[in-house]
């Protein structure tokens, strides 16, 4: 027991830890991608710890929600992080599929909140977009996923692992890309590096937010993009078993880092998309991924 | 032992009739009529509970003869688990509810309030007694009885036209749909005896398509009144137009009678049938649900959003019962078990989260007298104990962890994956998967409209000076509302418990080998209770945000104020230009620029959407009414004498026939 909840503990400080650093990867490799220097690998880190000293400012018109949000947050990526079997533990927590998805659901549902409440058209533009995008983005994503139980035959992550390690998966794979494409806010469907009211969804339901609560939201987005990348990595790129953890977390760190580079690129080639032309290119991703659903349960 | 439950159902009986009749004899005082006829409510369905819950616990099913009600006519009570499953859930509720109308129908000391005490205490004890009978007439009378009572309380306010419109929409459709629950307990009994008991005897000796044609009539009456899309028309007129106490009732429980009588006709007394009944009764489930959520979006009365969100409710609910019912025509009782609990949970799930937010829509229309949210906002400042109980209902029903709509969504997922895992045949593999797709598509625009509802209504700045004037609403409303929030956290976080004992309520209705425990799936509550904590934890570190400083919202350097703020109209845009093909929204916009050429004076936006439904289904359905019955005109020409004339030659016809 005790172990278990060490090794949970563990993983969820490794996700914490390893998020920035991904995130800063990414940065980087799209700057070089864009012939641009860019800034260093470990940026992200001293960001973090730049908004974490600093007071934070908030709207007259808010109430406990705005600062509960990034609590909530950054609660819910850890907890839908730490489900995720990324060694061979089976812990105390429960890693389940469909708690996966909602625990995401949770985050969403309150960032919309905190976008409303300050009362600004910025706040509520972004919480609109970002709640009309979660519902083009949610059935795709469930589709992706329950077409890989079909395989497994349990919602069970830790049945799942590698369960996309098939010709069928290889149509999830490119459908769930295109889901964590969006779900982390980057082109062609979101713009991660603009403030400009025009384009962005993520950016702008944390307008209002500064110090330390900018901080924790950032942290939880780029925790968020780890956890999914770590999901694909887990169904799709299956780790070879009985190695010790030390190599387990290498080897999850470069996968991971790998999938992130090919955001990166899709990102430099990709113009963003017009918000209204997001259905289609979710209706590709839903193509893909009921490709793969049809292939499974005929076979 | 059985005498002592038969008291409390007679003491219950009787409180509900003292909370219908005393009122009427102290009316000339208001207060003390409001007294007289929600305390013994309150009472009655705490004994309705505790006798429910014995029903649904305990094995053997509790038989009580009241003796009779007409000549001829028995009432006897069966409340075996089923039943009493369904008389805890709606006592509860009801309880609740007539403990905030203590305070709620204060608002209507001007109105006649024996009469509403007379009409809520009647349809609460019709609605309980109508899930413990065990014959189809006595059913179909306290059936009646509960539609009659709830049309008095839809047009309490009967002065508006628009109130009365909508109670007239609701008796239309609902004893259309009583015609089609007649017709099956008709083709069910042969014109034989009406016990549930001998109905589900003789429904073994039926052919499948006289099965299939009860089945159709129960779908369909029951359907009705459960408000499935296409039959929901009446619906989401009916429940705002209501006292807010008394929608909490009618959405909440009213609603899972009719569940009930699904469950009671199609599963129980029809037993398994063809797997089409199932796969039909999924897909109503998946139209109901994703239909309801949309045009929830789409609206701006607080009311009928969630009127709306009652529709989508039952689609879930069905989709549950309906995987039940497939695995159950496979004969595959241990899935079937599983799914029609999580259907039942769901039921459960429902009553609870809804009652709540009707409350709490409530609550709000008490504080500012009106619904509209375009007019809210702000209100977590003025009444930021509503605020928090509104907000447990709204995160509930958008199947957010760990509350309790998650908990039953998550069974049914798991139910509608096992028939995708069941591997019968290619399409039911696939069709589960889909199925799961659409829930998940219902799960995401729920919460939509909630984070809508909840942020434009509680949020930001009041848009109107009747949001800037609300105070928080009096205690005993705040009480009659949050044991219902402490259920929806608690039945969130140990849904195990109770998921097996619904389980027995299942495997009642769907007779199988003994069904193994479900594992305790929600260590989940446990990571995430452990996730928030470190969360708090690193926000507690080192200042709490309650030192936050605080300045004005960054309005580009000019002060903002609430026009600018987002409203419900402007959140739900993006939806509607994306659900654009089901929604057919239709907009103008014009500009008048007579003052000035370039600049424009003023603007004039509107946008509705279209009922394709109504459009489409009701229209030409009513002009084919009308058509036929102009038709038929010609043999009504007022003379005594013709009509005599009908009357003599019908007997002669009859008699002819019955010789």
């Amino acid at each position: 027991m005790t172990v278990n909840i060490l090794s949970v503990l563990g993983q969820m400080a490794f996700l914490l830890l390893m998020a920035p650093l991904v995130n800063g990867v990414i940065k980087k490799a799209k700057a070089l991608t864009q012939c641009r220097r860019g800034p260093g690998i470990l940026q992200s880190y001293f960001d973090i710890v730049k908004f974490l000293r600093r007071d934070p400012v908030v709207s007259v018109q808010t109430s406990w929600i705005t600062l509960l949000t990034p609590l909530v947050c950054l609660g819910a990526y850890l907890a839908a992080g730490s489900i995720i079997p990324l060694w061979d533990h089976r812990g105390i927590v429960f890693g389940d599929l469909i708690a996966f998805t909602y625990l995401f659901a949770l985050a969403r549902f309150f960032l919309g909140l905190a976008g409303l409440e300050p009362g600004s058209a910025f706040g509520g533009m972004g919480a609109s977009r970002e709640m009309m995008i979660a519902t083009l983005v949610e059935p795709v994503m469930v589709l992706g996923l329950f077409g890989l139980v079909l395989t497994a035959g349990s919602t069970d992550l830790g049945a799942l692992a590698g369960a996309g390690w098939n010709p069928a998966g290889a149509l999830s794979f490119i459908g769930l890309m295109i889901v964590t494409v969006a779900e982390t806010g980057r082109i062609p469907v979101d713009n991660p590096d603009t403030h400009l009211e025009l384009t962005m969804v993520h950016e702008a339901m944390l307008l209002e937010y500064a110090g330390r609560q900018l901080g924790f939201l950032h942290w939880a987005a780029m925790l968020k993009q780890l956890v999914l990348l770590a999901l694909l990595v887990h169904l799709f790129w299956p780790q070879p078993t009985g190695i010790p953890v030390a190599a387990a977390l290498g080897l999850i760190a470069a996968k991971v880092t790998a999938l992130g580079l090919g955001l990166a690129l899709t990102e430099s080639v990709l113009a963003k998309m017009r918000l209204f032309r997001l259905p289609e290119l979710m209706a590709g991703g839903a193509a893909f991924c009921l490709l793969a659903v049809l292939s499974n349960s005929i076979m | 032992m059985a005498g002592l439950q038969e008291k409390l159902l007679f003491i219950a009986l009787i409180l509900y009739l003292s909370g219908a009749v005393l009122p009427l004899m102290f009316r000339r005082s208001t207060s003390m009529s409001l007294l007289l006829g929600c305390c013994p409510g309150v009472a009655a369905g705490a004994l309705g509970l505790a006798l429910g819950l014995w029903g649904m616990l305990y094995p053997d099913p509790l038989v009580i003869n009241l003796g009779y009600i007409l000549p001829g006519v028995e009432l006897g009570i069966l409340i075996d688990r089923l039943a009493g499953f369904f008389l805890a859930t709606i006592s509860m509720i009801a309880a609740l509810a007539s403990l905030y109308s203590i305070g709620y129908m204060k608002m209507y000391v001007k109105e006649n309030l024996a009469w509403w005490s007379f009409c809520y205490n009647l349809f609460v004890l019709s609605m309980s007694l109508v899930v413990i009978v065990n014959n189809t007439v006595v059913f179909l009378i306290f059936w009646e009885l509960m539609t009659l009572a709830s049309y008095f309380l839809v047009t309490f306010e009967y002065r508006h036209q628009q109130v009365r419109k909508a109670g007239f929409g609701y008796i239309v459709m609902t004893h259309l749909g009583t015609v089609f629950i007649i017709s099956a307990f008709f083709i069910l009994s042969g014109g034989g005896d009406w016990g549930f008991a001998d109905l589900a005897a003789r429904s073994e000796s039926l052919s499948a398509t006289t099965k299939s044609l009860v089945f159709a009539c129960a779908l369909i009456g029951f359907g009705t009144k459960a408000g499935v899309v296409p039959l929901h028309l009446w619906l989401p007129s009916a429940h705002p137009a209501a006292p807010s106490n008394v929608s909490a009732v009618m959405s909440g429980v009213m609603l899972k009678t009719a569940i009930y009588g699904m469950i009671r006709v199609i599963i129980d007394l029809l037993g398994p049938g063809p797997a089409w009944w199932g796969g039909l009764v999924l897909a109503v489930g998946i139209v109901s649900a994703i239909v309801g959520v949309l045009y929830a979006l789409m609206e701006h009365d607080l009311k009928r959003l969630l009127a709306f969100h009652s529709v989508e409710n039952i689609g879930i609910i069905l989709m549950g019962l309906g995987a039940g019912m497939i695995f159950y025509s496979w004969s595959m009782p241990v899935p079937a078990a599983i799914a029609v609990a999580a259907g039942l949970f769901h039921v459960l799930n429902h009553a609870i989260f809804k009652s709540l937010l009707f409350l709490g829509a409530g609550s709000v229309y008490y504080a500012t007298r009106t619904r509209d949210i375009e007019e809210l906002g702000g209100l977590i400042h003025k009444m930021p104990q509503t605020a928090v109980l509104f907000l447990v209902g709204a995160v509930s029903i958008s199947a957010i962890p760990p509350f309790n709509g998650f908990a039953s969504e998550y069974q049914i997922y798991q139910s509608l994956l096992a028939l995708s895992l069941a591997k019968v045949s290619g399409f039911w593999s696939a069709a589960g998967v889909l199925a799961c797709a659409a829930l998940a598509l219902t799960g995401a625009l729920a919460a939509a409209c909630f984070v809508k509802a909840f942020g434009v209504s509680f949020l930001a700045r009041p848009r109107s000076q009747k949001a800037a004037g609300a105070s928080e609403a009096p205690p005993v409303m705040r009480i009659g509302m949050a044991p219902l929030a402490v259920l929806c956290l608690a039945l969130g976080l140990i849904p195990q418990v109770v998921m097996n004992s619904l389980l027995g309520v299942a495997a009642q209705i769907v007779p199988g080998p003994d069904l193994p425990p479900l594992p305790g799936a929600f260590n989940l509550s446990l990571a995430l209770l452990l996730a928030v904590i470190i969360a708090a934890l690193a926000g507690l570190a080192n200042l709490p945000g309650g030192r936050a400083r605080r300045t004005e919202t960054w309005g580009c350097g000019i002060v903002t104020d609430a026009s600018m703020e987002y409203t419900a109209a402007s959140f739900s845009q993006p939806v509607r230009r994306v659900y654009r093909f089901i929604l057919q929204p239709k907009r103008e916009v014009s500009t008048d620029y007579s003052l000035l050429p370039y600049f424009n004076y003023r603007m004039h936006f509107e946008e509705r959407i279209k009922s394709v439904i109504r459009d489409f289904l009701y229209k030409p359905l009513r002009e084919f009414t009308i058509a036929l019955s102009k038709k038929w005109r010609c043999i009504q020409c007022g003379n005594i004498n013709l009509y005599l004339g009908y009357i003599f030659v019908t007997l002669i016809i009859l008699l002819v026939w019955v010789r």
